[in-house]
């Protein structure tokens, strides 16, 4: 038993990691690029990821589902019931969350301190630099907002990956079936662990925040 | 020590914005179209190895296992965890089970997304089975639908009565009625019995005693508690539940064929073509003589729940 909750605990952990990584390297950099820069449309293009914030998890995962069907055009893949699409599902939950705040806390940066950097003179990697330092926490909260979307749901996890005992069940899809079950004491140990989980990641994560302020 | 490495982390991560933005700009600034073309042809052949490792991986993974798309009930019952063990061992072959209804079932069978199904909807495997979507079908065993209803039994079921007269004497009491309704093997049965009641699925659903739960067997069973309403359920669920359940009892009806629960085991077209051999050696698995007593054997609270065709 303790092997089960061991192996859907790391289930949990690399999958909705690994999503966040991925919404994080394509996301910050996206961000940052869009929130530096000022063009025709970004407000269209900003309400368009807004929308995709509430973005519903079975809805992303019906969307992954069609995809990776044996009969829908990425079947040929195998990937269903895979770690792997539940890796693809999670990211898509987490990308616009991390794209959507770090391009807000890149915009939002004073115009004083804009109008700074740009006195300096300094190169573009110099300016780009300093405009990560000044969104930092902002960038940190786009990325924490991201991984909490991933490892909290339900959804998608199940239906693209089937809770397949020992390959994809993770601490969520777990905590549904055996309540499902009636086997309320394993969920709640599950749920406990998963929040003692989310406690720990959190904690790291805002000794990060705190250690660029000092 | 986590400070430096999250500072190192920083660091790269700053680096990597950084190269992402400069390459970006660069390319869109320069004009230059032999940057876009290096550019696009990288992503090309890192999105196309991405692609490529996965399938093969994938595959390679694939070979050794088959999906077995089955329903909560059987899932929920631990059957499945007690006897599949066995075939993984013999045959070095691993069994990766989906619960799902068996609505849901049958229809990830149709789009290929399993190997095999283990269900109990007969007139629904029928329609399945003449599409050419399964190759070969078995009835492997059954146990009993229960009515379950509240202690105070509002509406005065007693032990002649078979299912049809319990559901009639519940029509007319009015008595609260919860449903599956999620078009699993439970919620088609439930349909064809009031349908041998000779009752209407759309008058039914406009009386306010008929609970639509849409939920699977378990939580079905909680709403019917908190209600003190009937509601139709597995054996398996029901005694896994029975303790938790402190409002309702299992009405004593009289045994009749209506409420046999017959579960097959469906190999689909996508099975019989993708893994034929592992499909092959999982149904002689399932039909040897062997799996079939440990399926009789099988207990939940020391009481059995399953009666084979031998």
């Amino acid at each position: 038993m303790l092997d089960a909750i061991l192996g859907a605990t790391l289930r949990s952990l690399a999958v909705s990691a690994i999503a966040t990584l991925l919404a994080a390297l394509l996301g910050i950099p996206l961000g940052t690029y869009l929130g530096m820069r000022k063009m025709h449309g970004r407000r269209f293009l900003k309400s368009l990821i807004y929308t995709f914030y509430g973005f519903p998890p079975v809805v992303a995962g019906l969307l992954i589902y069609l995809l990776l069907s044996s009969s829908g055009p990425f079947g040929f893949m195998h990937l269903l019931f895979t770690l792997p699409a539940m890796i693809l599902a999670e990211f898509l939950l987490a990308f616009p969350l991390v794209l959507g705040i770090t391009m807000m806390s890149v915009s939002s940066i004073r115009t004083e301190v804009r109008d700074a950097i740009r006195v300096l003179g300094v190169s573009r990697r110099q300016e780009v630099m300093l405009y990560l330092r000044e969104a930092k926490n902002g960038i940190l909260a786009g990325v924490m907002v991201g991984f909490g979307s991933a490892i909290s749901e339900v959804g998608a996890a199940m239906m693209v990956g089937g809770g397949i005992v020992g390959e994809t069940n993770v601490l969520t899809t777990d905590i549904m079936v055996h309540t499902r079950m009636g086997n309320f004491e394993y969920a709640i140990v599950l749920a406990l662990i998963l929040l003692a989980l989310c406690f720990a990641i959190y904690f790291v994560l805002a000794r990060l925040e705190d250690a660029g302020d000092e | 020590m986590i400070i430096n490495l999250l500072d190192c982390a920083q660091f790269a991560c700053t680096r990597y914005v950084y190269i992402f933005i400069s390459f970006s700009f660069h390319v869109q600034n320069s004009g230059d179209n032999s940057m876009k073309r290096i550019y696009v042809i990288l992503a090309v052949i890192a999105i196309s190895a991405l692609v490529a490792s996965g399938i093969y991986v994938w595959q390679e993974h694939a070979r050794q296992s088959i999906l077995l798309a089955t329903t909560t009930s059987v899932q929920d019952s631990g059957l499945l965890d007690a006897i599949l063990p066995d075939f993984e061992t013999r045959n070095g072959i691993s069994v990766h089970v989906v619960a799902l209804g068996t609505g849901q079932a049958l229809e990830y069978g149709k789009r290929g997304d399993a190997h095999c199904l283990l269900v109990h909807a007969p007139a629904l495997e029928n329609v399945f089975m003449q599409n050419g979507y399964g190759i070969r079908r078995i009835t492997l065993f059954w146990n009993t639908f229960v009515l379950i209803g509240p202690k105070t039994n509002p509406a005065g079921i007693n032990g002649t009565d078979n299912i049809t007269q319990a559901f009639l004497k519940i029509w007319n009491a009015g008595a609260v009625f919860v449903s599956r309704g999620d078009l699993s093997g439970t919620h088609v049965k439930e349909m064809e019995i009031w349908a041998v009641c000779g009752i209407d699925k759309e008058e039914l659903k406009e009386r306010t005693w008929y609970v639509n739960a849409s939920a699977g067997m378990g939580t079905t069973l909680q709403v019917a508690n908190e209600r003190n309403g009937y509601t139709l359920s597995d054996i398996a669920t029901y005694l896994r539940w029975r303790q938790k359940l402190t409002n309702l009892m299992q009405m004593q009806i009289a045994v009749t064929p209506e409420i046999r629960n017959d579960y097959s085991l469906i190999i689909t077209k996508t099975g019989s073509v993708e893994k034929p051999s592992e499909t092959d050696a999982f149904w002689n698995w399932m039909c040897s003589a062997l799996t079939r007593s440990m399926i009789e054997n099988y207990t939940i609270n020391s009481e059995r729940v399953y009666n084979v065709y031998w």
